[in-house]
């Protein structure tokens, strides 16, 4: 007996937890809020480090996620601003993905050095890209990037679009980067 | 009398017969449940053999149950175990190894009961360069009523899959206003219970609005009441957390030659402003970010490699299986050193 009343004592809990059904109430941050976006830290270089001049006919266009800034630019092609911190997983590495997305194989250094121009500007020299490969299904085949290495962070400056479209937009795209300074 | 029968009872649920007979049914429900996964997929047919308390029949509008499932059978199991315990082993310290193996399966019994009846699983789905600060259940709809007036935040009224049916009409006092439910047709799920079709409801919310359709594979849909402003959707069931993540970078290798995947991995930026956390985090097949009492697997892609997909896990009761397999190795371990122990002073 005395051992049975143990195993009610050592037993005593309940099964009955079950969630049924109910009306929730409950508050979120909107969607593409700065609340549901990452919060930088004060000791980073955050995205007003750098500043530019848009040209003419650039069409400013909304900005989510890491994106610093958005521009379509001739209609068919478009540019975006992305400032990661630190270097970001290494420019080899990342243009191996721009290229691994465009259905094109990837390069070691050596492959890397002999494809990289280079263009100065007022917030330091930009490593610059020009990447062509198979179309994708929203008709990019052509990527222009430029990339930015501050001591904090790592600027990508991707223009993407069918090949005609980067072509057409290749020259307004540099006189972009040229015009690239320390803000302040 | 009363006692006498008490006795027959506890002898009975203490017996060894009782154990091997649900030993022999957990069997054969695995075997059921592995035979029949090919055609009802791995969560139907868990859910139906192992998690149901009874397997059941229908025979016109009536529900038989046929054979106890393994959520009973689980249950049986465990209060024989802890009646023979009780019934049979001494409680000293020289049984005190056999004790902490016992008590060992009782945690994975538990265990799985705990995972069984509160473990939720999500799935969040985010692209490079995106931020999301909510996870989404595959296998359920909800139909949210937003309340966007606010300028800081967003008042989200949530009425689970559930409670939509035609003719029902909602007015908890969560909600503003009563919401009747004219017409619903359920998602299209695939074997593995997940949303695979749109689903769609017709809603009447009265007043001057008219009624609103809403599938879960369309825009919401804006309203006003007053001077406050709406938004209406049927969506996956959201869960929202008190932080975000944004997918900085999505990596993927195969095998070479072929298409196999073999390693999948998401660098993410995990944010949480309430305790000035900002940090970057890897996660891979065998690495996944534990961190607000949550998981996160990396489970798959889609969208070419630009969109990662993470099966997020809540299992209140995770550390139980593992204090289990403590529990267990350490009394088999003591009982072992005991009785060798005891050999070597027999032999001297």
């Amino acid at each position: 007996m005395k051992k049975f009343q143990s195993l009610i004592a050592f037993s005593a809990f309940s099964f009955s937890a079950c969630s049924g059904d109910v009306v929730e109430s409950y508050r979120a941050a909107k969607e593409d809020s700065p609340a549901a976006a990452p919060a930088a830290p004060s000791q980073a270089a955050g995205p007003r480090d750098l500043s530019w001049d848009a040209p003419a006919g650039w069409t400013r266009l909304p900005v989510s996620g890491m994106r610093v800034a958005s521009f379509g630019v001739g209609g068919r092609a478009e540019l975006s601003v992305v400032a990661l911190p630190g270097e970001a997983g290494g420019v080899l590495a990342n243009v191996n993905r721009w290229r691994g997305q465009l259905g094109l194989a990837g390069v070691d250094q050596g492959g890397l050095d002999a494809q990289t121009r280079r263009i100065a500007s007022g917030a330091g020299e930009l490593l610059f890209f020009d990447i062509r490969g198979k179309a994708q299904a929203d008709g990019t085949s052509r990527l222009a990037v430029a990339v930015l290495s501050t001591a904090e962070q790592t600027w990508f400056f991707k223009l993407a679009g069918p090949d005609e479209a980067v072509a057409r937009a290749l020259a307004s795209f540099q006189v972009f980067l040229r015009s690239l300074r320390r803000a302040g | 009398m009363p006692v006498r029968i008490f006795g027959r009872l506890w002898r009975g649920l203490a017996s060894l017969k009782l154990t091997i007979a649900c030993l022999a049914a957990l069997m054969a429900l695995v075997l059921a449940c592995t035979l029949t996964q090919a055609s009802l997929g791995l969560y139907e047919a868990v859910r139906f053999y192992i998690r149901s308390p009874f397997l059941y029949a229908y025979f016109g509008d009536w529900k038989v149950p046929l054979f106890p499932g393994g959520a009973s059978v689980g249950l049986i199991l465990l209060a024989n175990l802890a009646a023979a315990q009780f019934a049979r082993l001494e409680l000293s310290w020289r049984k005190a190894g056999l004790w902490a193996v016992h008590f060992g399966l009782v945690f994975l019994f538990i265990g799985e009961y705990v995972t069984g009846m509160f473990q939720v699983e999500t799935q969040l789905a985010i692209e490079e360069g995106a931020t999301l600060n909510y996870s989404e259940d595959p296998r359920r709809l909800e139909l949210a009523v937003i309340d966007e007036t606010d300028p800081g935040y967003d008042q989200i009224y949530s009425i689970p899959q559930g409670l939509l049916r035609p003719g029902k009409t909602l007015a908890p006092p969560q909600l503003p206003f009563a919401v009747r439910i004219e017409r619903c047709s359920p998602p299209v799920l695939n074997a593995d219970g997940m949303v695979a079709g749109p689903g769609a409801v017709e809603i009447d919310i009265g007043g001057a609005d008219p009624v609103m359709s809403l599938a879960s594979d369309a825009q919401a849909r804006s309203f006003s009441r007053g001077k406050r402003r709406y938004r209406a959707a049927l969506r996956l069931k959201r869960h929202y957390l008190p932080w975000s993540l944004t997918l900085k970078d999505f990596r993927h290798e195969i095998y070479p030659g072929t298409d196999i995947p073999s390693h999948f991995s998401s660098l993410v930026t995990l944010s949480n402003p309430s305790l000035g956390e900002r940090r970057n985090v890897l996660i891979s097949m065998n690495e996944p970010l534990r961190y607000g009492g949550k998981a996160f697997y990396q489970s798959s892609f889609g969208k070419e490699g630009t969109l990662s997909v993470l099966q997020v896990v809540e299992n209140p009761g995770w550390l139980l299986p593992y204090l289990s397999c403590a529990l267990m190795g350490l009394g088999l371990l003591a009982h072992f050193l005991r009785r060798l122990r005891g050999s070597v002073s027999g032999a001297r």
